[in-house]
């Protein structure tokens, strides 16, 4: 284990950069709305100042704009700070569909980018498992990412999470799942040691269309 | 003479108030959600200059920088990004960007950079005119 803990660390920071640069362009781009929104009031005012009579709805219709974006920009910040807290615990009880849903959320801009779509499946109950909430979100985001690089724009990957008498499986499945997609995942040195350390194994032979990451027994 | 414009981004609202404003200030806005509509509007229209977001879904700015300059290579193109590295503004300086602004844009200055586009693209185009003109002089003898 302290083998690998040098490298998963290291990982974990080059994940943790990669989602915060996504996240600040997400939140330049609110900014450069905002700053446009802003040009035009002003450009309201110069031409109020020329006389033209200054317009109630478009005023009311910018004003809208901003409260939107201010909801906008708020929603990415709140997700930046529950992404930070990640990594407050070694270990603590997680709930998957959360997890799966904030990762989901962080790398929204790297998943737009690809014009590939998640389909996140919410179970019936609350699935949980102890383990390192930002290792988790780390291999969540490896295995999406390895998939996505085999795949099409438009398509979509549908994540879903399943208990069962041998354990909690997440399952990622995509109809015409390539094996390039797994093999990055079976023999990725990421994934090999975010598999390791969060005591999770890969089983692709399940279902030809699928991969399936279980945790033997750990359920809470 | 007003400029005409084609205005690339992936975000609606940013093209609705950018295009708004910079028809207030008399240029003539075409905008583009995507590359690959902006792709299809140099088809069969040319703009004074193209001002391009550099990182949108799909295409991003580098691949669609190329394949502008390629459909038309007397094309100007500004891009607007989010953060500009060093080595990616040499990268799309290198294919033919003729210039970079980094978002939140401050529409005065962008502005001056579509004004000095558009002259820059009438000395091109000038000099293809007189290059045509020299060529079919020397095919058919003065």
């Amino acid at each position: 284990m302290s083998q690998i803990k040098p490298y998963l660390e290291n990982a974990g920071i080059k994940f943790f950069s990669r989602v915060s640069a996504s996240i600040s362009h997400e939140v330049k781009n609110v900014l450069a709305i905002m700053n446009e929104n802003a040009g035009l009031l002003e450009d309201s005012v110069l031409m109020a100042q020329r006389d033209v009579p200054l317009s109630h709805a478009r005023l009311e219709h910018i004003a809208a704009n901003l409260r939107k974006l201010v909801q906008r920009a708020d929603g990415i910040i709140k997700k930046m700070n529950r992404f930070a807290h990640d990594v407050d615990m070694p270990e603590e009880t997680v709930d998957l569909y959360d997890a799966i849903y904030l990762m989901v959320d962080i790398c929204a801009r790297m998943i737009e980018s690809k014009e590939i779509g998640i389909n996140v499946i919410q179970p019936e109950h609350r699935i949980t498992i102890n383990t390192n909430r930002f290792y988790l979100q780390n291999l969540l985001w490896v295995c999406t990412e390895s998939i996505m690089k085999t795949m099409n724009p438009g398509e979509t990957i549908r994540i879903e999470i399943v208990e069962f008498n041998k354990g909690t499986e997440v399952i990622f499945s995509f109809e015409a799942m390539r094996k390039e997609g797994v093999e990055e995942i079976q023999y990725g040195k990421s994934a090999t040691l975010l598999l390791s350390y969060l005591d999770a194994e890969l089983i692709d032979d399940a279902v030809p269309s699928s991969i399936h990451i279980r945790w033997p027994g750990k359920t809470c | 003479m007003s400029e005409k414009v084609l205005l690339v981004d992936d975000e609606k609202d940013f093209l609705e108030a950018m295009s708004e404003r910079m028809k207030s200030r008399d240029m003539e806005v075409t905008t583009a959600s995507s590359a690959k509509e902006a792709l299809e509007k140099i088809e069969y229209e040319t703009f004074d200059a193209i001002v391009l977001d550099f990182q949108m879904p799909g295409m991003d700015g580098m691949e669609a920088l190329k394949s502008m300059k390629t459909k038309q290579p007397e094309s100007q193109i500004i891009l607007l990004t989010g953060y500009a590295t060093v080595e990616k503004t040499v990268e799309a300086m290198k294919i033919g960007a003729a210039d970079f602004l980094e978002k939140p844009a401050d529409l005065e200055i962008l502005s001056q950079k579509i004004k000095q586009a558009k002259a820059e693209k009438i000395l091109i185009v000038k000099k293809q005119q007189e290059k045509r003109v020299i060529d079919i002089i020397k095919k058919y003898g003065a």
